[in-house]
């Protein structure tokens, strides 16, 4: 298959029309048809920073709500900071995402130089479940601008009654059910 | 200890400092490394305006002021009322892994000022 999610190198959707998208979110999986695509041109998408800015080593959560879809839309995103922080992304707000066993990977500038196409930080977001990052001043003095940028595409879908034969599988929501999911496949 | 530079770093500017005491007891905060994760940097660029009435010596080290001042660069001579531009080729490289200070050996009238481009390695 040619297309699948974290493809390194310039962004690519997951699935053209006609193809089929699997969709892991809290609850299960749900699998749609894609009806239209759509490019999102990079955009800013949110600055973590509330007014006051974040002090020096402190840290603020925001809601990263420009990242929600309309219903029967999917998003798939990659996600990059363009000032001197250091992010944690949460999807759903309780729920890291990047996780390994003992450890949250972190988001910060220097993807820019270790991941240039932001492959690693690929994110898909079902619906409304919107992420949430908690971004952190790794700086000794206070930052008023916590930004974010990001592009992806836009995915307009029809949902699936059943399991289609064929389709492409991504995760929305963290990985902490995925046991239960895959004990049910 | 030498520098590693093929590694990524984020760059920033210093606030200007003013010199306006002389010697390692009155030396001045030029840059506070970040504070999570441990970070170091290095000096990219450096203009420095002596602005003092008479030639002097400039003093860059890190670690902090009067005798915990370690000087990690050599001294950088000062004309007087003349600007001393330092960067890329001319600029002697050291990784500090302690805030940085500066400061100069006389101040006889107005002040002594620097700013920098920092480069934090993480």
């Amino acid at each position: 298959m040619d297309l699948y999610p974290h493809k390194s190198g310039p962004m690519e959707p997951v699935a053209l029309i006609g193809e089929n998208i699997s969709v892991l979110v809290e609850g299960g999986e749900k699998h749609f048809e894609v009806m239209y695509l759509e490019g999102i041109p990079e955009t800013q998408i949110v600055d973590a920073a509330p007014v006051a800015g974040i002090v020096a080593g402190g840290t603020n959560v925001a809601a990263i709500t420009n990242m929600g879809m309309r219903d029967l839309e999917i998003g798939q995103w990659r996600l990059y900071p363009i000032d001197d922080i250091i992010c944690q992304i949460w999807a759903p707000q309780a729920m890291g995402r990047y996780i390994t066993r003992a450890v949250m990977a972190t988001l910060d500038i220097r993807a820019a130089v270790t991941d240039p196409c932001g492959h690693l930080s690929e994110l898909f977001v079902y619906q409304n479940m919107f992420p949430f990052v908690t971004a952190l001043n790794p700086m000794a003095a206070a930052i008023t601008m916590a930004r974010l940028r990001a592009h992806g595409f836009r995915y307009v879908v029809q949902e699936l009654k059943s399991k289609p034969a064929r389709s492409v599988h991504v995760v929305a929501q963290g990985w902490g059910f995925l046991r239960e999911h895959t004990a049910r496949r | 200890m030498g520098v590693v530079t093929l590694r990524g770093y984020v760059q920033h500017t210093t606030e200007r400092v003013d010199i306006d005491t002389a010697l390692v007891a009155n030396a001045e905060l030029l840059w506070t490394l970040g504070t999570t994760p441990n970070r170091s940097a290095i000096i990219l660029k450096m203009v420095v305006f002596n602005a003092t009435g008479g030639n002097d010596i400039l003093h860059v080290g890190d670690t902090g002021v009067g005798i915990a001042f370690v000087e990690r660069f050599p001294d950088l001579y000062l004309a007087n009322g003349l600007n001393l531009f330092i960067a890329d080729v001319n600029m002697p490289e050291y990784e500090f892994f302690n805030d940085i200070y500066v400061y100069a050996d006389t101040v006889l009238a107005n002040d002594i000022q620097v700013i920098a481009t920092v480069a934090e390695i993480f």
